[in-house]
Order: C-alpha cells, then structure tokens, then sequence
C-alpha cells in the first residue's frame, strides 16, 4: 500500500531537506519505488542536496498548471533504481499553488509509487498547508535545541488540528559529548516532551556536509548520519531496529585503537 | 549527579532547556503566558484550601490543554 509522507519541521534550518533526501534515497534502496516532492516553491532547494540540480525541465508548478504532464517533470535518478525527484519552482511563489491541487497531485502519484516524500517548506503559512494537504502521515524533524522543539510542538498540535493519525518524531543533530557532559537535551528528554511516537535520532556528523557538497544522500555509506538514517527507513518499512547506540560504540573503539571520535 | 551540580549552584544547560520547555510548551499549548499560569495556579491552590484542609506546599497542580489536574 502506498502512503504519502510529509517531512515537516516548523523551525528552518533543522534538517529536513537532508532528512527527505536520505530517507527518500534510503527506501529506494530497500527496494521501494519512492517519489520526492520538493514543496518549498521559491526557494528550491532538494534538488541540489540530491545533486540533480542540471536535470531540471519541468517542476511542480509547472505540473499543477498544466504546462507539462506528470512525467515530464518527474527526474529519474540513475544511481538508484526507482527513485524519482519532482523539483520546485525556483522563480514563483508559494501562492501558485493551493491546497487543493497538491492533494490531486499526490493521489496521482500515489497510484505509481510506494511512497511520495514530501520535503515542506520552514513556517506555517500557505507553503506548510500546501505540504500536508495530501499525506497521510507526517515527519517532525526536530534538533534538541529549545527554539526548534517550541516549533515543533507548533507543528504537532496543527497536525493534530487537521486530524493527522500518525505523527512520527526525529531528533536530528544530536551530540553525544554535549549531552554526556549535560549541556544538550537527549533523545528521551526531546521525545519525552513533545509527547509523539519517536522514529529515529540522528548524529550531528560533519559527513551530512561533505555529502551535501557532493550531492550525494549518505544513507548508503556506513557513517554515523547515514546509518541513523537508515535505521529510520527500515523503521518505516515495519522492521524493529534499535536505536544506534553511539556510547557502546564509542567503548568499544576506545579499547580496541583507543582513538577519539567527536560522536 | 544532580547533587553535584547543586553543590556548585549551577544546573547543567540541558537540564534547563527542560525545565524551560516544559512551562514555555504547557501555556504555548493553552495559548496563556506563563504569568498567567502560575495566577491561574494560585488561585485554584487558593479555593480548594478555602474548602478543604490540604497543605498548600504538598498540593500539585498540572495545567494541559483540555485539563488541569490537582493532586495532593
């Protein structure tokens, strides 16, 4: 069956371009057929994180004008089967586009794919409306900071406002060396005050830049960003993994080459 | 550990963010000022020891969006 999935924030800057991106390419890789729907129009932005920016012809709001069909639009990834990116418009704004047409287009969508992935704009005007019309479940991507855990209550009680069944939690940017010494909150504490079903933690990891600048998603590769996304992928799929656990880890690598690592 | 932090009269960031985040997401969530929380707090402390013998410092009371329970 296939589900409609909004990656959701309130707050800029908290990583939800990267988390659609790897969670996208992530369940690709596992086989699914996945379509990424970067909603945030004027300020595009997935397109470059995925590193398909140059394949760009049509976008989103070309497809909801009618000035192209569907497919026209839709960018094939070569280095994953069955991965697709339906870019946004870079020179118009989030009025081109209402509600309405975004839950057709993702009805539509959802007849070809397993899973549409929608990348929503920061805020919580037309752009966030537009973004949620047609899932059928929402990402919250939160850091363990205070500002963006007050947006992303925001975020769950609009959700909660527009009836959303099954909102999911994910904590990114998290510092196991600040939350040991006590100076960042940690995953249960963030769970554990906004009160919603957590689907994954991810580590701040300086791999999320590098892969950025190439603009390659890093959830295949085995560091300790993609792995916390992959992890979130197959917990998607309805498999029970653990949550990484960075501290056993970290003893473990301390005994055997006695390096230090930030994470 | 908490201990320690006291000793030095200092609470570690994390815990504060916590602290902080609990009041500021209760009266975002109710939509009232954290001010007014704490009179609205008062005030209900105030009536219920009006009519019953609580102690008022042993008495708790939580305020969420659709309830607020009082425990004692």
């Amino acid at each position: 069956m296939s589900e409609v999935i909004v990656i959701t924030s309130g707050k800029g800057g908290v990583g939800k371009t990267t988390t659609t991106a790897n969670v996208g390419t992530g369940l690709a890789y596992l086989g699914k057929k996945v379509v990424l729907i970067d909603t945030d129009i004027g300020l595009r932005n997935l397109d470059v994180v995925m590193g398909l920016e140059n394949r760009i012809v049509y976008n989103l709001v070309d497809v909801i004008e009618g000035n192209c069909r569907l497919r026209q639009a839709l960018i094939r990834d070569k280095r994953y089967p069955n991965l697709y990116l339906l870019p946004s418009a870079q020179t118009r704004d989030k009025d081109a586009v209402k509600p309405e047409q975004m839950r057709k287009l993702t009805l539509q969508l959802k007849e070809q794919f397993d899973y549409v992935i929608l990348d929503c704009p920061a805020g919580i005007e037309r752009g966030f409306q537009n973004a949620i019309a047609g899932a059928d479940r929402a990402i919250v991507v939160t850091t363990p900071e205070v500002s963006a855990i007050r947006d992303a209550d925001r975020i769950v009680g609009l959700l909660n406002a527009y009836e959303f069944s099954k909102i999911d939690l994910v904590v990114n940017k998290l510092r196991s060396d600040m939350i040991r010494r006590g100076d960042m909150m940690s995953i249960d504490d963030v769970a554990g005050i906004l009160s919603i079903k957590l689907l994954g933690a991810v580590y701040d990891d300086e791999n999320v830049v590098i892969a950025t600048n190439n603009g390659e998603p890093l959830v295949c590769g085995h560091t300790v960003a993609g792995r916390g996304y992959m992890n979130i992928c197959k917990r998607i799929l309805g498999e029970e993994v653990p949550l990484l656990d960075i501290e056993k880890e970290r003893s473990i690598w301390f005994r055997f080459s006695g390096m230090f690592q930030k994470n | 550990m908490q201990k320690w932090f006291n000793i030095f009269g200092r609470k570690k960031s994390g815990q504060i963010a916590k602290d902080r985040l609990k009041i500021l997401l209760i009266s975002d969530r109710i939509n009232c000022s954290p001010e007014v929380m704490k009179l609205i707090k008062r005030d209900i402390a105030k009536v219920i020891t009006k009519y019953i013998q609580i102690d008022p410092s042993k008495m708790e009371i939580q305020v969420s969006k659709r309830k607020i329970n009082v425990f004692w």
